[in-house]
């Protein structure tokens, strides 16, 4: 009953204390910093696939601060066999990996109150709330916007335009490295992002 | 699985200086710090006057231009593209920039701070030296730099100087303490001292200081000519001045100066001047027997020598001789004036032994030497390139005279082409008769050159111009160079073509993308440095001496400095065109040297980036003086 109450009033009280710590860093006014983040998976449905690992790096006034970057690689039950020779990453291949709920409570933490930017990155977004709901929380507060939005206004077209990465990264001779990497295309995205936002 | 962006940063930046001698460690600690910024086109990365930033940038692509506020919008003092670095002036000098910085196309720069960089370059030394010589190349432009940035421009400059090979600039070795005698001291006092010590010199002083000095030479000449009995005082026949030096002082530094004084011996003193204490004496021997292969050896042996496989020999010795001065940092004004002093005697020797070969001459002549022979620039072995004047004589004579000389040309050609200056494939030369002619004949000849001029006559004349009498009689060449001067003087339609000829080859801004290769042929993806870089500078130094009438300055080093003389107010521009031509001239002593070519086409792919950012600085000088040239002589006819 009591529990029944704080869900209705989002009433925070025995969510673990880094949820709680994150969720204060939203009472202050949102900071510069953008953090540009991608995700890789088992797979592209939600309901199924899992986060293998999570790749960001910030930006702030435009400019891309190399050491403002976040990677984990989580740990999963599940690896699908098709999927592999997209990401690389192989089932518990690694001794780094770390369980998802590390790896939520470490992306919490370097996300901040900081606007979330990705490419597709509904989909990201989705994957980590998953992730969150798994371990009981509310799902992410931050700001969240889509390259592929910028990309329109930049065009100046009103109906979304739907491109790949790739096709961004050579419309804007950003030479393509490391992608499908989560850090990778996370620094690729982040690029994107410094053109898209200049007029 | 490491982290990918920070190794992609690293693998950009250990391509470039200074970061290639960078350790892998230290790199990815400084590549952690790095910012990227994306700076699109026509915007500023920062402006003149800015406040200093916290960060240098490295151009990861793109390019950026750097420009001093003041000067005219489309004069670039700088193009910075891939691999270059640019803002490094808050680490030398104040807290604001100098110059703007804008970018010329979409560019991504990665930001270094300062602070980073710091312990970096404590560690490696390579690292600061790399950033001084960046700075002292994004600064060069005197218009772009206040009394700062020049402190530090010259402080380079002086930089470069020290770093010289420690091999070669061997401290010169000398007698401390030497035997010196009074000046009352009687001729056969000294001589006996100087027998007594077996020494041939003495330096005659006064309270310590030296007023002269006595050779064995002076005393068996002075004694044994009866002039002078062996009791006068030795001053009467001592040498004096004395030529002093101070005791640090370089094998090569003494080496010019016993060259430059045809002197055998100079004086160390306490300040290198005779107005200090004595310390000791120097002599040519003392060189001699520091280097064995030296130049003054090598003069020697010309004079000596009658045969053509000692001419050879003396030939080969003098390449190896500049080759191996090449590897070191000595200056190349000094290489370059052994490899003239050498060539000189080597060419002068072959025609006199031409003229022995055929007996003497009939009448008065004169050879001279063209175009880089006549300026005394060849460092390398070059085409020959030569003509003969000779006295005036009467028509019937005429072609009996003209047949000696020449058959004496032919001779003298053959033996050059053996010696492997190669015959010119234009002719060129003496045994052409039509540059074998008498002192009238080639008077009338420059006349109608200077009066009617055209591209060709235009052509000829910057060949012929830089002249140098070789051997013969100096009052042939003399009268000929005279009469040249007198058809200039105020000769304004002349000096437009020679002024548009000048400055027909802009220098190329930078290794801005492709933009200044050839762009066809053989020598597709090289870098014409004669053509485009020594040629415009040797044009602009014979065109600004004529026109001042500056006479008997035939070398593009001497004619920049008799200009500096007379035009205190371009000091710089001129300054700035003689480093320049030594250095560009050094690439191609190299070049040619490497390749056994004629040095003039560099493989840019094969140059290190402080290699280009060497020659990149040296055209800017070059762009100055053609501005000067553009103001004197093509506007002053065409207005």
């Amino acid at each position: 009953m009591i529990n029944w109450w704080r869900k209705l009033f989002g009433v925070p009280t025995d969510y673990p204390e880094y949820w709680r710590s994150y969720a204060e860093l939203f009472k202050h006014p949102a900071p510069e910093r953008i953090v540009v983040l991608d995700c890789e998976t088992t797979g592209l449905r939600p309901c199924e696939d899992k986060i293998l690992s999570i790749g960001a790096v910030a930006l702030c006034q435009n400019r891309i601060y190399i050491k403002d970057q976040f990677s984990v690689y989580v740990k999963q039950k599940m690896t699908k066999a098709e999927s592999v020779p997209i990401h690389g990453i192989v089932g518990n291949e690694s001794e780094n990996l770390i369980t998802e709920e590390e790896a939520v409570k470490q992306l919490l933490a370097y996300l901040g109150s900081s606007k979330i930017l990705g490419h597709h990155i509904q989909f990201d977004i989705k994957m980590i709330n998953l992730a969150l709901k798994n371990l009981g929380l509310p799902k992410l507060k931050n700001k969240i916007q889509d390259t592929i939005d910028l990309y329109s206004q930049y065009k100046g077209v009103h109906e979304v335009m739907n491109k790949s990465l790739d096709e961004l990264c050579e419309e804007f001779n950003i030479p393509k490295k490391d992608r499908h990497t989560a850090l990778g295309d996370a620094f690729l995205t982040a690029q994107v992002y410094q053109r898209l936002v200049i007029i | 699985m490491g982290n990918v962006i920070v190794e992609r940063v690293i693998d950009f930046l250990k391509c470039y200086p200074p970061f290639q001698d960078v350790d892998l460690k230290d790199l990815c600690f400084l590549a952690e710090q790095v910012r990227v910024d994306y700076v699109p086109k026509r915007n500023f990365v920062f402006k003149a006057g800015d406040a200093a930033h916290k960060e240098f940038y490295v151009v990861q692509q793109g390019a950026v231009g750097l420009r001093s506020a003041q000067v005219n919008a489309s004069d670039w003092i700088d193009i910075c593209d891939e691999g270059d670095i640019l803002g490094l002036r808050p680490l030398f000098a104040d807290q604001t920039y100098a110059m703007e910085a804008i970018a010329r196309e979409e560019c991504v720069l990665y930001a270094i701070p300062f602070e980073a960089f710091k312990t970096l370059s404590a560690k490696h030394a390579g690292v600061m030296d790399f950033l001084l010589e960046s700075f002292a190349s994004n600064t060069r432009n005197p218009k772009a730099i206040d009394t700062k940035g020049k402190l530090l421009s010259s402080n380079y400059t002086q930089r470069e100087e020290d770093t010289t090979d420690l091999d070669f600039f061997q401290q010169a070795f000398f007698t401390k303490n030497p035997i010196c005698v009074s000046e009352q001291h009687s001729i056969q006092e000294a001589a006996k001292l100087m027998s007594n010590h077996k020494i041939s010199s003495l330096i005659v002083e006064k309270s310590k200081r030296p007023v002269g000095i006595v050779t064995d030479k002076d005393i068996r000449s002075w004694v044994a000519t009866g002039n002078l009995s062996a009791n006068t005082d030795v001053k009467f026949i001592m040498s004096t001045p004395v030529a002093c030096v101070a005791e640090q002082i370089q094998l090569a530094e003494v080496q010019s100066l016993l060259l430059q004084h045809q002197i055998g011996h100079l004086c160390v003193t306490q300040d290198g001047t005779d107005q200090s204490e004595i310390v000791g004496i120097l002599s040519e021997h003392d060189i001699v027997t520091a280097q064995a292969n030296n130049p003054i050896a090598l003069l020697k042996q010309i004079e000596r020598v009658h045969e053509v496989e000692s001419l050879l020999r003396i030939r080969a010795s003098l390449s190896q001789l500049l080759q191996a001065y090449l590897q070191t940092s000595l200056p190349m004004s000094y290489v370059m004036k052994v490899s003239r002093l050498i060539t000189q005697a080597l060419m002068q020797r072959v025609v006199a032994i031409s003229e022995q070969h055929l007996g003497e001459a009939p009448v008065k002549f004169a050879w001279l030497g063209l175009g880089s022979q006549g300026r005394g620039e060849q460092v390398l072995l070059t085409d020959q390139d030569h003509a003969l004047v000779f006295e005036d004589v009467p028509d019937a004579k005429l072609e009996d005279v003209k047949s000696y000389f020449l058959k004496l040309a032919q001779h003298a050609s053959q033996l050059l082409n053996t010696l492997g200056y190669v015959y010119c494939p234009a002719e060129m030369m003496a045994s052409n008769p039509d540059y074998c002619m008498s002192l009238s004949q080639w008077k009338q000849q420059f006349s109608q050159w200077i009066d009617q001029p055209s591209t060709q006559h235009v052509m000829m004349c910057s060949i012929f111009f830089d002249f140098a009498k070789v051997y013969g009689e100096d009052e042939l060449s003399t009268a000929l160079s005279s009469h040249i001067f007198t058809k200039l003087k105020a000769n304004e339609r002349f000096f437009a073509y020679l002024g548009e000829d000048a400055v027909k080859n802009p220098p190329p801004l930078g290794f801005f993308r492709q933009f200044l290769m050839e762009d066809d042929g053989e020598h597709k993806d090289e870098f014409d440095v004669k053509a485009r870089a020594i040629q415009p500078l040797v044009d602009a130094a014979r065109i600004l001496v004529l026109s001042e009438g500056i006479e008997g300055k035939n070398n593009t080093v001497d004619r920049f400095e008799a200009l500096i003389q007379r035009e205190p107010q371009n000091e710089e521009v001129y300054a700035g065109c003689i480093k320049s031509f030594l250095v560009l001239s050094k690439f191609r002593a190299l070049e040619g040297f490497k390749n056994g070519s004629s040095g003039r086409y560099l493989e840019l792919e094969t140059l290190s980036k402080s290699d280009k950012m060497k020659l990149k600085r040296a055209f800017k000088p070059i762009k100055e003086v053609q501005g000067l040239l553009k103001n004197r002589f093509k506007l002053a006819y065409f207005l």
